[in-house]
């Protein structure tokens, strides 16, 4: 029985014909990397618990319970009034519903047919779900590029890339996780209708194409890469008719579909963002035009009627262009796109962008710590697809180039770069491997002798053995380091935080949601709270309280009016607070656990931020530094920062706790200094609570007294 | 039957109940005697109702609070000179009497104890130093002692606020006492009764070798404190204001002043207890009530450009009795930080009414009445609603001036299908001919 069961499983395998094992083979790796991109995201929830992570997840994990409790129309129609108090915010026709709308579909059809699972759980599961997917479209995708060979690698590849990993993990249920998978689709089906010409694949990159506008509002960046492939392709010459049909038809289609969002409106046909698809729109429209012309009329009169055409049509667009941008209905390039563009532009004009830690420029190491063997692989990859240029080779490397600029600029945009890196390096790697492993001399003796008579080529086995592995140790390196990088790094979920104890134990603080549950339990179901507005979405998901401002930054007066209130003294802040009916105030102080990006690390943006309008012009920022220019919060720092609201907020009660051995009471572990301004009351505040490790300090807002003094 | 005659009686018997217990109150004195020299006051206190309690300031079971209930409503402090309050009161505790919704009337003399100074410092005012009063060369009794401290306050000195001080007296007031001035920064202290140009505030058997404490119009005589909770608290300077001699006696202005058989000062005293003990101008907000015009139930939210009904029910406290109020100044203010809409409130029904119609602004709106008139209680109500955009299906579907674009769109929808239709089925008739 022994003997006989072993030769049967490869007997079996045998029986095949070598193409139905080549499929097989092709399913079981591709299979294997889906669902290793699924288990690899899953740290977070084994760590810690089946939560939603950090910030704008809460957000979008509240408005999909919303969905799937009260219907689409419903959500469409959503005025919140919980949040941006007292403006309020129109929910349905400021964000980007694709998300929610596949989440809660997803729910729906689970528990139609009996598998009951709750909304959180989908909204956890739902990032890993769609990494699993994108694996499948990058297999699909670099198929249409190059090979199979390729496309499984780059599957593999991408299955576990961190760079992808930090936004998709179990949890982090945020636009971009389904993102990518739409993105990478509709470029999928953009080179199938490239390559064919075919209106079918056309109308399914046109849908595609909505479904991304629908998730995210990285499409501007889709929107502009596809036009600009189509302009290169005219530029070498290589526009035919299949270009031709694909784009006018994906163009057409996909604004249409695009303007059905609520929230892009007419952006499409209005916004600078968007005009250059428009402008190779009807360039292609010229072009064909050109050709028909160029077919029918002889080579000098082409010539002169070109001249003309290009003369007359170049100064009527541009004087078309310019009447509708001082008319107003192109808009102004908004401040994210400059961003983009100059990455100094923000930082200088707009404090509420700069701010926001993904909008800071990359560090050089993030890029190896995000993609590590990618990095090296990706011109490999490039030379092989210049090497053997075709129209879907051009647009890889132009998704390429363009995306490694722009994630050299805004760290966040490192995700559109790693499926490409992923993609180029699989190409890379399945090159290299395709070449050297046929030099591999796996032969027996007999004909090992009459390849050594190749003199054109010496040592080629022993060159091509070291090649193989050279580049197996990279990629089982690739993994270890993938691996590493997901379970330490990436699954933490922000809400709940760790820190090694002394006995090398874990510590968990779990102070954010004790402080929320405090305000959902103790408080009035109307209570107004005011933070910064960083935990906006936290407190209106989890508490269930109104806040003021929250992480949609769509209003920098009324977030620069909380910064204000912030960094004034107390009576001025009163005044504030009075005016926007506030009830409580929340601040994050990290001076006892040593937890960094608390409210104090932050106040520098609440002072610029609030010295950024103008009821605000009175707050400078130099008036918070010492005159030697430093922040800093001990005995030297500046008066105005000592005595402002947030630093007492923040140091309330905090002058008389020891902290740290062999140091003074106050002695704050993120500053590493002794504060300056210990012994004082607050006047107009009283303490309402303080976590359990003082994370979360909630202060209650006094009424008038009673007798007017 | 016999039940609903026990249960109307045990109600009535209630209602009386409560009646007596808004009433109690508590009088301080330094001695006794107060009791007799300021007898008229007191009679016509227990006249209005007042459930009078004497006690010494210095009794050793004094209090104010007993198992965490007041004990009195209302506190009358004629014990100028006390140094200390005896049992359980002080300044702390007559302060969180007030807090707690308790009114005081406090009389004050030249000699004045610290514990009365510091309440009034509590309050908002502030009495001058020991020793000192108010002095007045031109406008003093004809019977004064030669001191200039017996003062006629004349009727024009008085605050215009009918609700306090009752309908404009004919004679003026005799005043002998210390006088007060009201911290600028309490926005809630009222000047009732001050003093004239000519008048200042000084130790009267010294000679002025540093500027007065108070001096000229500044220099109050009588000063009222509304708190927010609505308590009420009147200081006046004077002891002897409330005694059956100033009640009695003639006045007469001493530069050639008129001769007024009987002064002022009784009226005034009784109009001051009344409004001091709520007994005047005291006003309640009853139910508030919002709808779409037309409809009677309150929705969830509303939409811009609505026509919204608003209606409150304000009542008044006379004769003990709660009615309807009257005013016709009462305002509706729609705010989101600033008002939108602010509008009169007109009468009907007993109730407070107005229909307006929301602004073209979405956002989180309060219905607010702020009622702030001098000598009323402080109304304010405010109710929170969301005012929603509109919906996607309340939008005009066809404008008019579009219709250029209609018209456009369609017929070039049109064109393309009978361009397709002529395209795809016409014959070449050459074609034909060549084969």
């Amino acid at each position: 029985m022994k003997t006989s069961s072993a030769p049967f499983g490869a007997g079996w395998l045998l029986r095949m014909s070598p193409q139905k094992q080549d499929t097989l083979l092709k399913l079981m790796i591709l299979t294997i990397a889906a669902i290793l991109a699924f288990s690899t995201r899953l740290f977070s929830v084994l760590q810690f618990e089946s939560v939603i992570h950090e910030f704008d997840p809460y957000f979008n994990y509240r408005t999909t319970l919303f969905l799937a409790e009260k219907g689409f129309y419903n959500f469409h129609n959503w005025f919140d009034d919980r949040a941006w108090y007292p403006l309020g915010r129109i929910i349905g026709g400021t964000i980007y519903p694709g998300l929610m709308v596949t989440s809660a579909a997803i729910y729906n059809v689970l528990n139609f047919i009996n598998i009951t699972i709750n909304v959180r759980n989908v909204c956890v599961f739902l990032a890993p779900l769609f990494a699993s997917f994108t694996t499948v479209v990058t297999y699909l995708f670099t198929k249409e590029l190059k090979d199979a060979g390729a496309g499984l690698v780059a599957a593999s590849m991408l299955a576990i890339v961190p760079g992808y990993i930090s936004r998709s993990v179990a949890g982090s249920y945020d636009n971009e996780g389904i993102a990518i998978f739409c993105m990478l689709l509709t470029y999928t089906l953009w080179v199938k209708a490239a390559k064919t010409g075919s209106l079918f694949w056309s109308v399914l990159c046109a849908l595609a194409y909505f479904y991304m506008v629908s998730s995210w509002g990285g499409y501007v960046f889709l929107i502009n890469l596809i036009p600009l492939h189509v302009l290169i392709l005219m530029f070498t010459g290589r526009f035919s008719h299949r270009i031709y049909v694909a784009y006018s038809s994906v163009y057409c289609i996909g604004t249409i579909l695009s303007m059905q969002i609520a929230f892009v409106g007419f952006q499409p046909v209005q916004s600078s963002e968007h005009m250059a698809a428009l402008g190779v729109f009807g360039l292609c429209q010229i072009h064909a035009f050109v050709d028909y012309l160029r077919s029918k009329l002889s080579v000098e009169q082409f010539n002169l009627l070109f001249k003309s055409l290009v003369l007359i049509s170049g100064s009527v667009m541009f004087g078309a262009a310019a009447v509708a941008t001082a008319a107003g209905k192109i808009s102004p390039w908004t401040g994210r796109f400059y961003s983009l563009l100059d990455p100094s532009y923000a930082k200088n004009n707009i404090p509420i962008i700069a701010s926001v830690s993904e909008h800071q420029p990359t560090a050089w190491s993030s890029f190896y710590f995000d993609l590590q063997l990618l990095v090296f692989m990706f011109p490999v990859g490039l030379y092989y697809c210049f090497s053997k240029l075709t129209d879907a080779n051009i647009f890889i490397i132009i998704y390429g180039v363009t995306s490694i600029y722009f994630s050299g600029v805004m760290v966040r945009l490192m995700l559109v770069l790693a499926p490409v890196m992923c993609i180029l390096s699989g190409i890379g790697v399945s090159s290299v491997l395709n070449t050297y492993m046929k030099n591999l001399d796996v032969s027996t003796k007999k004909d090992k002798k009459q390849k050594k008579s190749d003199n054109t080529y010496p040592l080629k086995n022993e060159i091509a053995t070291g090649v193989i592995m050279i580049m197996t140790s990279f990629l089982i390196m690739y993994t270890f380091h993938c691996t590493w990088v997901t379970s330490e790094a990436y699954s933490s979920p922000s809400i709940v935080l760790t820190a090694r104890g002394g006995d090398n134990g874990k510590i968990i603080f779990d102070d954010f949601r004790e402080a929320y549950y405090w305000l959902r339990q103790n408080t009035h179901y109307n209570a107004k709270i005011m933070s910064w507005w960083d935990y906006g979405y936290q407190i209106t998901a989890i508490a269930n309280r109104t806040v003021l401002v929250d992480n949609n930054t769509w209003n920098n007066t009324h977030i620069s009016r909380v910064g204000q209130a912030m960094a004034s003294t107390e009576d001025k802040a009163y005044e504030i607070m009075r005016e926007l009916d506030v009830d409580y105030v929340l601040v994050i102080f990290g001076g006892l656990t040593g937890y960094s990006s608390d409210d104090i690390n932050k106040f520098l943006w609440m002072v610029r931020i609030g010295g950024s309008t103008d009821r605000g012009s009175h707050i400078k920022e130099a008036d918070y530094y010492t005159p030697q220019g430093e922040f800093r919060v001990d005995k030297d720092g500046s008066p105005i920062l000592l005595n402002c609201l947030m630093y007492k907020m923040c140091y309330y009660r905090f002058g008389s706790v020891y902290t740290e051995g062999g140091k003074p009471t106050g002695y704050d572990r993120v500053r590493n200094t002794e504060i300056g301004n210990k012994d004082f009351e607050l006047e107009v505040l009283e303490e309402a609570y303080t976590t359990e490790h003082w994370l979360v300090r909630i202060y209650k807002v006094k009424n008038l007294e009673n007798r007017g003094i | 039957m016999e039940k609903t005659c026990i249960t109307g009686v045990v109600i009535l018997l209630c209602y009386v109940a409560a009646a007596i217990a808004q009433k109690r109150t508590l009088i301080l004195v330094d001695n006794w005697s107060i009791r007799e020299t300021h007898s008229t006051f007191f009679r016509s206190l227990r006249d209005q109702g007042f459930d009078l309690t004497f006690k010494t300031a210095d009794d050793s079971n004094l209090a104010l609070v007993k198992y965490g209930e007041f004990l009195y409503e209302n506190l009358i402090i004629f014990s100028p000179s006390v140094e200390d309050f005896g049992g359980s009161v002080d300044v702390g505790a007559i302060t969180n009497f007030i807090d707690g919704g308790g009114n005081v009337l406090v009389a004050g003399s030249s000699s004045l104890g610290d514990p009365i100074r510091e309440l009034a410092t509590e309050c908002g005012i502030e009495f001058d130093e020991e020793n000192t009063a108010v002095i007045d060369h031109l406008n003093f009794d004809i019977n004064d002692d030669g001191k200039h401290t017996l003062i006629v306050a004349d009727t024009n000195n008085l605050l215009d606020a009918p609700m306090i001080v009752g309908q404009k007296a004919s004679s003026p007031f005799l005043f002998r006492g210390v006088g007060m001035v009201a911290d600028p920064d309490n926005p809630l202290v009222l000047g009732v009764l001050h003093a004239s140009s000519t008048a200042y505030s000084y130790n009267p058997d010294e000679k002025i070798s540093e500027f007065p404490h108070a001096v000229g119009k500044n220099t109050l005589l009588i000063s009222a404190l509304q708190a927010r909770n609505n308590a009420r608290v009147i200081f006046v300077g004077s002891i002897d204001f409330f005694s059956d001699e100033f009640f009695q006696t003639s006045v007469q202005n001493a530069n050639n002043g008129k001769r007024f058989e009987k002064s002022g000062n009784q009226e005034l005293a009784n109009n001051l207890a009344l409004w001091v003990f709520r007994e005047k101008g005291v006003l309640r907000v009853g139910t508030v009530e919002h709808h779409l015009k037309g409809s009677k139930k309150v929705p969830a939210a509303y939409t811009v450009m609505e026509e919204v009904e608003y209606s409150i029910q304000i009542d008044e406290l006379t004769d003990g009795q709660w009615k309807p109020f009257q005013g016709k100044d009462v305002q509706l203010e729609f705010v989101r930080i600033d008002p939108f809409v602010r509008t009169t409130l007109k009468q009907k029904n007993g109730l407070l009414y107005v229909s307006f119609k929301l602004p073209d602004v979405y956002g989180v709106y309060q219905f607010r009445v702020d009622y702030n008139r001098v000598g009323y209680t402080r109304l304010f109500s405010t109710t929170q609603v969301s005012v929603h955009p509109l919906k996607h299906t309340q939008y005009e579907r066809y404008i008019p001036s579009a219709y250029p674009y209609y018209i456009s769109t369609f017929s070039m929808m049109f064109g393309v299908c009978i361009f397709s239709f002529v395209f795809l089925h016409y014959k070449e008739d050459t074609k034909d001919k060549k084969e």
